[in-house]
């Protein structure tokens, strides 16, 4: 279809160079912890760049996958993650929808009243009494209901669906469709980049989210993994200021091994989302 | 009686959309439960909020609090530091990841689109503390890559972090580094809304890759660079905490303070919770007030605004 | 129908708002926090709170407690032998960081007020002490002799407050971290001696710096570094001239800080000198902890105040070792307190004898003897050996020299539980090697003792923290020259007193000459 003209190529290869280049400027924090996490964490180096790990060994792997509380917290994690976002963007969607219509009357004050929450907060100790007299303390819930609107999410997903034509919305109503009908037919269908969007959002906020586990979770069993590695992170460090006997925990290996370990599920998540990123994808559902 | 055909036309519409409302339901509980109900904590601005006192019992101190921070002698600059590294951030790295994502978009082979596209987002799952050690090491004059390429140009090697001329610039692009690839994703979500029939009547009209991005893309996006551009001029109080406090040095620290890193140290340090909280009032209603204005512009150029 | 349905649940909205919104208001309070604590405690508790104080039979009392978590799994063993020993039954919540006061507040805000708490700052202690939610430990010594056995007077002259009580138990680390040191290769090598006057070092840490002593041909070694804080890796060149920056001490009867003497200004000339000369790693601005610490085990430095842990050859993992393997031939010398061109040269600062880590109990407690219990217990000289090394025989051995060998793997201990759980904790040094107790000895002896230690004053809180900030930012200025130290020094001290540095330094007086 395109007409390949000579500008056209030479903006094609030009952008290709420039991409490799930006990817390697990228690539780089991550390549050195991996490189560092397989770094034998007795060579002592003043200046390494990482291109390739000093020495080699998998043991603040080892040590990392060893530590008490790590599989725990994958569950738990992985839990609070599936399940929070699921309800993030429920919640979302369902709140953005309406507010996104213009048709619906007062919209104008429902967004002022949800938006002036972005702006003002009450602050740690509110939020904690009010979890707590709803007897969130302890249990998973607390991780996930209190944080389950992001406004700025809100903002974002209301901005696609208002993009949406009403002309498509008109004419599922004429076809019989209800309120609901429209929402789960077609605005949901359409809305795969949007949702994938959001969804990682809120995932990787919940993936790495270790205060509010620190601040609601007494009970070890049900920290996330977050919270369970940097209790040991920062175990190690004090141990220092004590002259005690440095653990493996407090290497610096150990560290960007435990970075890895935990960022890695979550980065795999992108690409199976980028399938959802498809062009085109209101107009063929238009026609359809 | 005019009134009367008002209501019930009114009565009409809310019982047409009811099924909107119902919608809503769950969201608007969830507001009011974990955002409206803590806000009592807002009054804690004005009190010397004790925590064994609860928040009805401790004394009222009107804007005392707020008196001693305006007068500190560390406030104008604090003020001055925090709007000009965002204004920074906003100019260079605003601009950004839409760059990013606009080019992205035009790489064809498929394969290597996706996988720059995930090789851009991975700096901002490394944390600023590891990307502090990172730049520790790049960046230092005795044995980092910044020294090697100084004395390659002549220049003898100096420490770019420790220097009052440099430092700021290095926040802005370190932090365009870390997050402008995760920025892109947004935008890359907004391309896929774009209709395809437009690009195929405009290459039809002999329009160029330029003028298509220029008439076409950029346009059908707008919404949405607007929109987040509202919200990042909301967020110009927050510079980014993590980062300042991690790279900052003691010599850099009055070029670098910013309101983030004095409310960590006067506030939260101390546990004055009296103190955090009226700082973040502050700060919010200084949000507020760029985030109405800000909308109010873009509304008045013809764009869409926040709604 | 919609209509009424609606109307229902705007109801149901206003009820749960107004209950909450009641309790929200209410929550706060003494009462509440009784009624909480009523709740919360065990009532098996109440028979043994009036017995005497060893019961070591029937139900064990089950206390709550807000611990420092250096990894406390809450099933670990050696949490299980102290609930043994001790008739207790352990309910701990931890916390960690800069979070562990956070959280602490939090809890206390919402009522859960646990039967003992940690927490890490003065200026935490004297809010809670104020609030007078603290026990006085003092009136209850006689339940916990052996408690109050492990802290000398001197100690616990430091921790009682104005009022003349005791309410935290203080775990404390070694009071002196640092020593001169120098690399006795490279001094041999260079045909040096160690230094004992100012100018002496200042020849050794040029020789140090510029005369190659590794040998590589690169201008890569410096007499020493920091990480970005002022206070001890500069000690060993102001206490040459009298004076520690931010430290107080003592001249003419009044408490003064060593920031704004005179001395400290002479002291900066010499630091600009060196820095100037090469003989500071220009780095030292920038570089973090872990970047210093690695570039004292790399063999960077040569004339330095560091860690005394690199004198340890039992402390397997911590400097020592990985200096060795870095520098086959290095070999740390300690030197004695620098001679400076005034009459006095002081040594290195102390560390507080408060400690960094506090513990209380909690006067609304309802079990405050079985509190007293394990404390006294951790406290004794069992229950400390208990805690730091874990079971003679399955954890440690006794060599015939007193010194204890660790028979199982540091991971291995931990998962145990040792060295974890430290609510009364007292430091020792029974692993360690006797050059290492040698080095400490010499070093403490030296050092000089803040006389302001133990008083505690809000302005603490107020100006403490922001003060530091400016003297580092000043102080470092001055030592790069980015501020002529001659021109500059008198109005930074101005600045330094119109900070609140005068009203601190006043306050801290009238409170010292009251303990007097």
């Amino acid at each position: 279809m395109q007409l390949q003209t000579t500008g056209n190529r030479i903006f094609q290869y030009s952008n290709a160079v420039l991409f490799v280049i930006i990817s390697i400027v990228m690539l780089y924090p991550f390549w050195y912890v991996v490189m560092f996490s397989l770094s034998d964490p007795s060579n002592v180096s003043v200046n390494n760049l990482y291109l390739l790990p000093n020495g080699f060994t998998l043991a603040s792997y080892q040590n990392v996958l060893k530590s008490p509380l790590i599989f725990s917290g994958f569950a738990n994690t992985l839990i609070i993650t599936i399940v929070g976002t699921f309800i993030n963007l429920g919640l979302t969607a369902l709140t953005a929808y309406p507010i996104s219509r213009n048709r619906l009357v007062g919209r104008v004050y429902l967004f002022a009243f949800i938006m002036f929450t972005m702006i003002f907060q009450g602050g740690i100790i509110p939020t904690y009494l009010i979890v707590r007299s709803l007897g969130l303390l302890d249990t998973l819930w607390a991780l996930m209901l209190p944080l389950a609107i992001n406004v700025y999410n809100l903002l974002i997903m209301m901005k696609f669906f208002k993009n949406i034509p009403d002309s498509l919305i008109e004419a599922a109503y004429i076809d019989g469709c209800s309120d609901w009908g429209v929402f789960f037919r077609i605005v949901c269908r359409i809305s795969g980049p949007v949702f994938a969007v959001i969804g990682l959002f809120y995932a990787v906020q919940h993936w790495n989210d270790f205060f509010q586990g620190m601040l609601y979770l007494n009970n070890q069993q049900l920290w996330p993994l977050q919270v369970g590695l940097r209790n040991l992170l920062i175990g190690g460090q004090m141990a220092e200021q004590m002259g005690a006997m440095e653990t493996n925990v407090s290497s610096e290996s150990f560290k960007m091994a435990s970075v890895v370990v935990t960022v890695l599920p979550i980065l795999l998540l992108y690409p199976f989302l980028q399938k959802f990123f498809v062009k085109g994808i209101m107009l063929g559902s238009v026609k359809g | 009686m005019q009134l009367q055909v008002k209501m019930t036309k009114m009565l009409q519409l809310l019982l047409r959309d009811k099924n909107l409302y119902f919608m809503l339901l769950p969201g608007l509980v969830y507001f009011i439960v974990f955002r409206y109900f803590p806000m009592a904590g807002l009054i804690i601005a004005f009190k010397d909020y004790d925590i064994f006192k609860g928040i009805q019992d401790s004394p009222w101190v009107g804007l005392d609090i707020f008196r001693e921070v305006f007068s500190s002698s560390d406030f104008k600059d604090i003020l001055f530091n925090t709007l000009l590294i965002s204004f920074y951030k906003l100019i260079f790295g605003f601009p950004v990841p839409i760059l990013l994502a606009l080019l992205l978009n035009e790489i064809r082979f498929r394969f290597f689109q996706r996988l720059s596209q995930t090789i851009l987002y991975l700096p901002h799952f490394i944390s600023w503390v590891v990307i502090g050690g990172i730049m520790l090491t790049l960046l230092s004059p005795n044995y980092g890559i910044a020294g090697d390429i100084m004395r390659l140009f002549g220049v003898e090697p100096f420490n770019l972090l420790g220097s009052r001329d440099y430092f700021r610039s290095i926040l802005v692009v370190s932090d365009i580094w870390r997050n402008a690839g995760w920025g892109t994703i947004i935008y890359l979500a907004a391309l896929t809304q774009v209709d395809p029939t437009l690009y195929e009547a405009a290459v039809v009209d002999g329009a160029n890759k330029w003028k298509q991005t220029w008439h076409i893309t950029l346009p059908s996006i707008a919404p949405v660079i607007i929109l987040l551009l509202i919200l990042d001029i909301g967020r110009i109080m927050n510079v980014g905490f993590e980062q300042i406090l991690i790279l900052q040095n003691p010599l850099v620290r009055d070029i670098s303070d910013v309101f983030e890193t004095y409310v960590y140290r006067v506030g939260i340090q101390r546990g004055e919770y009296s103190f955090t909280a009226a700082l973040d009032f502050f700060k919010s209603v200084v949000s507020a007030v760029l985030i109405i204005s800000a909308h109010r512009i873009s509304k008045r150029l013809g764009q869409e605004g926040l709604l | 129908m919609v209509l009424k349905t609606k109307m229902l649940w705007r109801f149901k909205f206003v009820v749960v708002a107004a209950l909450i919104m009641v309790w929200l208001g209410g929550c706060s309070g003494e009462e509440n926090t009784k009624n909480n604590q009523g709740a919360q405690s065990n009532q098996s508790g109440e028979q043994n709170n009036h017995g005497d104080n060893v019961a070591t039979t029937g139900e064990p009392d089950e206390l709550t407690i807000y611990a420092y978590n250096d990894g406390i799994g809450l099933n670990d063993g050696a949490i299980k032998y102290i609930e043994e020993k001790t008739n207790t039954k352990l309910n701990i919540t931890t916390g960690i960081g800069e979070e562990m006061e956070s959280k602490l507040n939090v809890m206390l805000a919402s009522g859960d007020i646990p039967d003992i708490i940690q927490y890490q700052t003065d200026e935490t202690e004297l809010k809670y002490a104020g609030s007078g939610i603290l026990l006085p430990l003092n009136e209850y010594f006689d339940k916990a002799p052996q408690l109050e056995a492990s802290r000398s007077e001197e100690v616990w002259q430091a921790m009682t407050h104005a009022d003349g009580n005791i309410y935290t138990v203080g775990i404390q680390t070694p009071s002196v971290h640092f020593v001169t040191m120098y690399r006795k290769d490279w001094l041999d090598k260079l045909k040096l001696e160690v230094p004992t006057t100012i100018d002496e070092y200042y020849a050794v840490a040029d020789a140090v710096s510029n005369g190659d002593p590794d040998g590589n041909g690169k201008k890569d070694t410096y007499a020493f570094g920091a990480s970005g804080e002022l206070g001890r890796y500069f000690d060993h060149v102001f206490g040459a001239f009298g004076v520690l920056p931010d430290y107080w001490m003592e001249r003419d009867g009044r408490i003064v800080n060593g920031t704004v003497q005179p001395e400290a200004k002479e002291a900066l000339l010499f630091l600009n000198k060196m820095y100037e000369n090469g003989l500071i790693d220009p780095e030292f601005i920038t570089d973090d902890g872990n970047r210093n610490k690695n570039k004292f085990k790399a063999g960077v430095y040569g004339a330095q105040a560091n860690f005394i842990w690199v004198f340890d050859s039992n402390n397997l993992n911590n400097y020592y070792t990985p200096f060795k393997e870095a520098n086959p031939n290095g070999e740390w010398i300690e030197g004695p307190v620098l001679k400076g061109p005034g009459t006095e040269s002081v040594g290195m600062r102390m560390l507080s004898q408060r400690g960094w880590l506090k513990t209380s109990i909690t006067k609304d407690s309802k079990n405050i003897d079985a509190a007293l219990r394990l404390l006294d217990w951790l406290a004794s000289e069992e229950g400390n050996r208990f805690v730091n090394y874990g079971l003679e025989g399955e954890h440690y051995q006794v060599d015939e020299k007193g010194i204890i060998k660790k028979t199982v793997e540091v991971e291995e201990a931990k998962k145990y539980g040792i060295d974890k759980f430290v609510l009364a904790k007292s430091v020792s040094f029974d692993t360690a090697t006797p050059r290492f107790l040698e080095v400490k000895d010499f070093t403490e002896k030296n050092a000089l003792s803040e006389p302001a230690d133990g008083i505690l004053v809000p302005e603490i809180g107020k100006f403490g923290k922001d003060l530091k900030a400016y003297t580092n930012t000043e102080y470092l200025k001055m030592i790069v020259g980015e501020m002529d130290i001659d021109k500059e020094f008198d109005k930074f001290v101005q600045e330094w007193n119109d900070r609140g540095g005068k009203e601190f330094t006043d306050a801290l007086n009238a409170a010292y000459q009251e303990r007097k």
